[in-house]
């Protein structure tokens, strides 16, 4: 048998020998004219596949009639099962993993709302941003919590639904308000993690200013010397209308820190890592971009 | 911005209580919606996206609500507390008609539960604490408000 479905690249001899079994079993010829006497499937394409699950296309779809593809699919079933156990299976198996996969967008839903709120809470210690691009920031901080609260009352919502009423979701993935309304509460979300990270690369790159280390080095501690600039450098931004003199006057007084201690230091380590993990947490739960998962989030010593 | 020294001992001290109240908070809203859209609009096949509406409006109401108080305004408490309210109404008026019993048991024990939560002295001490930061932020170094 020299057949190039036998041998070679991509070659499958189960395939080939389900196809010839096939072919002798069912009337082929007979088999396209039943299915092109009816006028809503006439051209359909037709494939068949056995009980091994050996995929065979015994003809490909034409355009008669309609534009949009169409089918017909003949799958053997297992001889243990009759046709009414077969169709009970199916919608089972099918509404099993629809529950597994829903149940798994609700649990990242609902964290990504969850480190939403402690991220924006904890806010590092540095806020490096002031006047109009902190209040934006703030601004997409809070729709962003609105969002993930949205995508976790959504998820439980659908988890719910798919347990005791499956059609309610079928439902609503047929609405079109639905379709737009979730890639929205996405992107919400998306971009509330983005302005997580801003504030987590910005805070990184202040004390990198401030202490001159290089990337890597911001992990270790400070010295004291190190810590102190690293003081007038957030000061600095905290209060752009002072001076370095009017800074170090009031820090003379009291009334301006000094220096963070090793312990603020660490803190602030902490709080960007929460944030990282924020941001992780809703791009992961997102619908569009559920492979994508990325993170700043570095070791510490707890 | 809270006093650096104080994050830690702050975040061990509040932060149970708020994202216990908080997570409550979600899980009140979403069974008082769905128990209210099946009772409210039954039969009708629009009902899941009523349902939808239900819980979109309130997590707006949570969202800005804990927001606001998070950044030191304690009125965002009674948006919280007046929602987690509407959904212990919701519960106990929609209790003879329900047909899943743990639904409409979490619908009542989880908005009472919430409350506990957001009524507790930490949780009070906690929007005291965030609404002094606030005010002292603007306390004159510049003497700018």
């Amino acid at each position: 048998m020299n057949d190039s479905r036998m041998s070679g690249l991509g070659a499958s001899p189960s395939q080939y020998f389900a196809r010839q079994r096939i072919e002798s079993l069912v009337n082929v010829p007979r088999l396209f004219a039943a299915i092109d006497a009816d006028p809503g499937i006439v051209g359909a394409g037709v494939v068949y596949i056995d009980a091994d699950y050996n995929v065979v296309t015994l003809r490909a779809f034409r355009p008669v009639c309609s534009v949009l593809p169409k089918r017909v699919v003949l799958q053997e079933v297992k001889r243990y099962l009759t046709p009414e156990q077969y169709a009970l299976k199916l919608q089972h198996n099918v509404r099993q993993a629809r529950m597994v996969e829903e149940v798994a967008n609700a649990r990242f839903a609902c964290g990504g709302a969850i480190f939403g709120i402690v991220a924006i809470l904890t806010g590092g210690l540095i806020a490096p941003f002031t006047g109009p691009v902190g209040v934006t920031l703030s601004a997409i901080g809070a729709t962003a919590v609105v969002a993930g609260v949205g995508q976790c009352g959504f998820g439980l919502f659908r988890v719910y639904s798919e347990r005791h009423r499956p059609e309610r979701n079928d439902w609503l993935d047929e609405q079109l308000w639905y379709q737009v309304l979730t890639p929205l509460l996405d992107a919400i979300s998306l971009l509330g993690a983005a302005a997580s990270l801003t504030n987590v690369f910005r805070s990184l790159q202040v004390r990198k200013n401030a202490t001159r280390n290089s990337w890597f080095d911001l992990g270790r501690a400070l010295s004291r010397q190190q810590r102190s600039a690293l003081m007038k450098e957030v000061l600095s931004i905290k209060h752009p209308s002072l001076t370095a003199k009017q800074l170090k006057l009031q820090q003379k007084l009291g009334v301006l820190p000094k220096r963070y201690t090793p312990t603020e230091i660490r803190s602030s380590t902490i709080a960007s890592i929460r944030d990282s993990l924020g941001a992780v947490l809703s791009v992961a739960g997102s619908n569009t971009v559920q492979s994508i998962a990325f993170s700043l989030v570095e070791e510490t010593e707890e | 911005m809270i006093s650096i020294n104080q994050l830690p001992a702050f975040v061990r001290r509040y932060y149970p209580a708020l994202l216990t109240g908080f997570f409550l908070a979600v899980i009140s809203l979403t069974c008082a919606s769905i128990r209210a859209g099946e009772t409210i609009f039954a039969g009708n096949p629009a009902e899941p996206g009523y349902i939808v509406a239900f819980i979109m409006l309130g997590s707006f109401t949570l969202g800005i609500g804990q927001f606001v108080v998070i950044r030191g305004y304690s009125a965002g408490n009674r948006a919280v507390v007046g929602l987690l309210l509407g959904c212990l109404i919701a519960g106990v008026v929609t209790y003879p008609f329900s047909r899943d019993a743990l639904l409409a048991v979490v619908s009542i024990i989880a908005p009472l539960l919430a409350l506990l939560a957001y009524n507790s002295r930490r949780y009070r001490e906690m929007s005291k604490t965030l609404s002094d930061i606030r005010r002292k932020r603007f306390k004159p170094v510049s003497d700018k408000r």
